[in-house]
């Protein structure tokens, strides 16, 4: 009969052509592992003793008096955010008020989210007129800027670290004119820098 | 079976049904076996874009470790420096954060760990800062170890930006690019680098042919004969198979009885 050899032309080109591209798939595999490798260059005799470890935890040094300086920091990804005088991002409570100004932030929440103190260094780019500060339900004091009482959270290992943010929906960092950031570093901007 | 074309008679009656879906099935599994092929193939093809070269995890390691010792250098700068340079370490410090931040969610997507510390050599530019005093000499430090140090991620930065077949890498080096150039010009402006102690530019001087040229190499080419040889027989068969079909159901166009006694009629 004539159809047997009809179905068998086309299953072997089939085979053939499936025999073919398995074979250069596993080709083209292999060969684009090569490649330029820069390693890692290392200078073992330079041991040194590492006495500014970074990253280092919010709570390594509570009593700085930089840990209470406000500061304005452009940051190439989220814009302008306020920061301490060690860098490390400043938050507001979405469940706090600013008129007047009042912390809901007690006693456990406290310990996670530690109110930034008073008293610390001249402010740098950030407006005097909105900086201020408030009485604590424990008697401390807390600085505020345009109302909202203002923390630290004990997450961040790192100056402009914003690991806090979008916690219980209610966390941000904080802008120097007092909003909310909501932008995240995976919103990458193709031209950061504006360069 | 086709010598019953002899028979064909006035009548225009269908082909008995199993007569009529045998062609039918037939052209479906060439097309389920030409498209099972097809997609066989291209996933291999999307995954390049998500895998992580030994180039690519370089990179994260690279900015990783260079976060790791020019914060606390800024760090330092703030508390040491001119005022020029107390403005500029405090900036690389805060784009050194972001930067990792950005590293470290990286690192994790792309399931590509990078060092926690600071390499032995950058542990040795941090102690020289340490010891410089406050003032011009630790400004001329500052300046001129971050200035050559960004100078070396530059170059890396700049190829794993040109040839990187991940995306996310490539969108992290385009930002990381960007930054270390910041960082330069800024290191610049203090007015304390000294370019001639910098390396200089290893670059070919002689006419070099930009890369290979942009051709198929051999296996893509085979790829493509593969996968015509493919489609083109499948579409050869088809058209058999078409055909016959056809002439099939001309052969059918007898009186019932004369061949079979099957279900139809």
């Amino acid at each position: 009969m004539i159809r047997i050899p009809r179905t068998v032309v086309p299953a072997a080109v089939c085979l053939t052509a499936l025999a073919l591209l398995t074979a250069c798939t596993a080709g083209a595999a292999t060969t684009s592992a090569g490649g330029y490798g820069a390693g890692m260059q290392q200078m073992p005799g330079m041991q040194a003793p590492m006495t500014l470890a970074m990253p280092q935890p919010i709570t390594a040094n509570p009593n700085d008096p930089m840990k209470s300086q406000l500061r304005g920091a452009k940051t190439f990804d989220l814009g302008l955010m306020l920061v301490d005088g060690t860098g490390y991002t400043i938050y507001r409570y979405d469940r706090d008020s600013t008129n007047p100004s009042r912390s809901n932030c007690n006693d456990a929440c406290a310990a996670k989210w530690i109110p930034v103190k008073t008293g610390g260094p001249a402010p740098i780019d950030v407006d005097q007129s909105l900086i201020g500060q408030i009485t604590r339900d424990d008697g401390t004091q807390q600085a505020t800027l345009a109302g909202w009482p203002l923390y630290h959270f004990v997450g961040d290992s790192e100056p402009a670290d914003t690991s806090g943010q979008g916690a219980d929906q209610a966390w941000y960092p904080i802008a120097p004119d007092g909003k909310k950031i909501t932008l995240t570093q995976d919103q990458w901007r193709e031209n950061a820098f504006g360069l | 079976m086709l010598s019953a074309s002899e028979f064909a008679g006035p009548e225009l009656l269908p082909p008995p049904p199993l007569e009529r879906s045998r062609p039918l099935v037939r052209i479906l599994f060439v097309l389920v076996a030409v498209l099972t092929l097809l997609a066989s193939v291209s996933p291999a093809s999307i995954a390049q874009t998500n895998a992580v070269s030994p180039e690519d995890a370089v990179l994260l390691t690279k900015v990783r470790q260079a976060g790791l010792w020019e914060m606390p250098s800024g760090m330092m700068a703030m508390q040491k420096g001119s005022p020029k340079v107390q403005a500029v370490g405090f900036a690389i410090m805060m784009d050194h954060g972001r930067l990792d931040v950005a590293t470290r969610a990286l690192s994790q997507k792309l399931n590509s760990p990078v060092p926690d510390q600071p390499s032995d050599e950058q542990r040795g530019w941090l102690l020289e800062e340490m010891n410089a005093p406050p003032g011009p000499s630790f400004d001329s430090v500052f300046a001129n170890r971050l200035r050559a140090a960004h100078g070396q991620v530059f170059a890396i930065l700049a190829q794993l930006r040109a040839g990187t077949r991940n995306d996310d890498v490539r969108a992290f080096a385009t930002v990381g690019n960007q930054a270390v150039m910041r960082h330069m010009t800024m290191l610049e402006s203090t007015g304390m680098v000294d370019y001639t102690a910098l390396p200089a530019p290893a670059v070919s001087t002689t006419a070099a042919p930009v890369g290979q040229p942009l051709g198929l190499d051999s296996s893509q080419i085979a790829v493509v004969a593969a996968l015509f040889l493919l489609v083109g027989g499948g579409l050869f068969y088809v058209l058999r198979q078409i055909k016959g079909n056809r002439s099939r159901a001309r052969a059918t166009r007898r009186p019932a009885g004369v061949r079979t006694g099957g279900s139809h009629g």
